[in-house]
């Protein structure tokens, strides 16, 4: 009955909610040549994708995930476990981007997409304007490119907490440690992101079949 | 509940303040209200749209050879390397 109904995607891997496995922490903590290299393997992708939806370019990227491995390995002594390796990889991987910005930007107060939202409802909080949009047509030849560019339009900070949930199914937990934010943070990131995608697709003609005339 | 407070959840899964009835409220509505079965639904959606193109996005080459010289980084920084 709990899982009768869920009203948030579930990540698409298996994730624990809390801390490494007891093996690793040892290995990790004493460096041990094949525990690192294992998980060196399982979360380069993962961080590669992260570093360019953070807007980096490829090479900014991979030198970025590169610097964030050795910071790893030069730190292994401190890692206790209490999140996983690739959860702490992440966070070392935020400070790498941040550095590089130098300016931080603070996610604005109130944005664009709020108001696009709220206008969808009336005063009752009913829906005046209810989702039209995507139904998506996987299959249709155009539908990539179009999720490819409005995801180009998501402010990055916004794009890096969507894709780590969504893309590499991280706990909303884990995303709250990476980034230093508290839950209520990450959640206005997450609606902003998620909001800004479906108004896109939306006005793409992503268009429900179904529900059409 | 409002369709606002629904859809608010839905998208932003920040459910701490609302309360174990809060929480219990929120499916109820979107159980049986069409707009915001509709509207999670289409959340869904995108997320899982996002994970397949991802799977196709890095170049599987470029990948290998990061992972190499990430590989080769680390062992000279190992003591008993």
């Amino acid at each position: 009955m709990a899982n009768a109904y869920t009203l948030v995607p579930p990540p698409p891997r298996p994730v624990a909610p809390t801390g490494e496995h007891p093996d690793r922490i040892d290995g990790v903590r004493c460096r041990d040549s094949r525990v690192l290299e294992t998980i060196a393997r399982e979360t380069l992708p993962g961080l590669l994708r992260a570093a360019r939806a953070a807007g980096l370019t490829l090479e900014e990227a991979e030198d970025a995930v590169q610097a964030t491995f050795l910071t790893f390995c030069r730190r292994a002594e401190d890692f206790d476990g209490r999140a996983r390796a690739g959860t702490w990889l992440f966070g070392i991987l935020i400070r790498k981007i941040a550095e590089r910005r130098r300016a931080h930007v603070r996610e604005a107060r109130s944005e664009d997409i709020d108001a696009v939202v709220e206008s969808r409802f009336d005063a009752t909080g009913r829906w005046s304007k209810p989702p039209q949009g995507p139904e998506f047509d996987l299959l249709r030849d155009d539908f990539r490119g179009c999720l490819g560019d409005c995801l180009e339009q998501v402010p990055e900070r916004q794009r890096l907490a969507f894709v780590l949930r969504e893309v590499e199914g991280l706990s909303t937990e884990e995303i709250c440690k990476v980034f230093g934010v508290s839950a209520n943070n990450l959640g206005v990131l997450l609606f902003r992101a998620r909001n800004r995608l479906r108004e896109c697709l939306e006005r793409k003609g992503y268009t429900g079949s179904s529900d059409v005339v | 509940m409002s369709c606002r407070e629904v859809a608010r959840v839905a998208a932003s899964e920040h459910e701490a303040n609302l309360g174990v009835g809060g929480r219990i409220a929120v499916r109820l509505h979107a159980l049986a209200c069409p707009h915001c079965r509709r509207y999670v639904r289409e959340l869904k959606a995108i997320g899982q749209a996002a994970r397949e193109m991802s799977r196709t996005e890095l170049d599987a080459t470029r990948v290998r050879l990061l992972e190499q010289a990430v590989l080769s980084r680390l062992r000279s920084e190992l003591p008993d390397a």
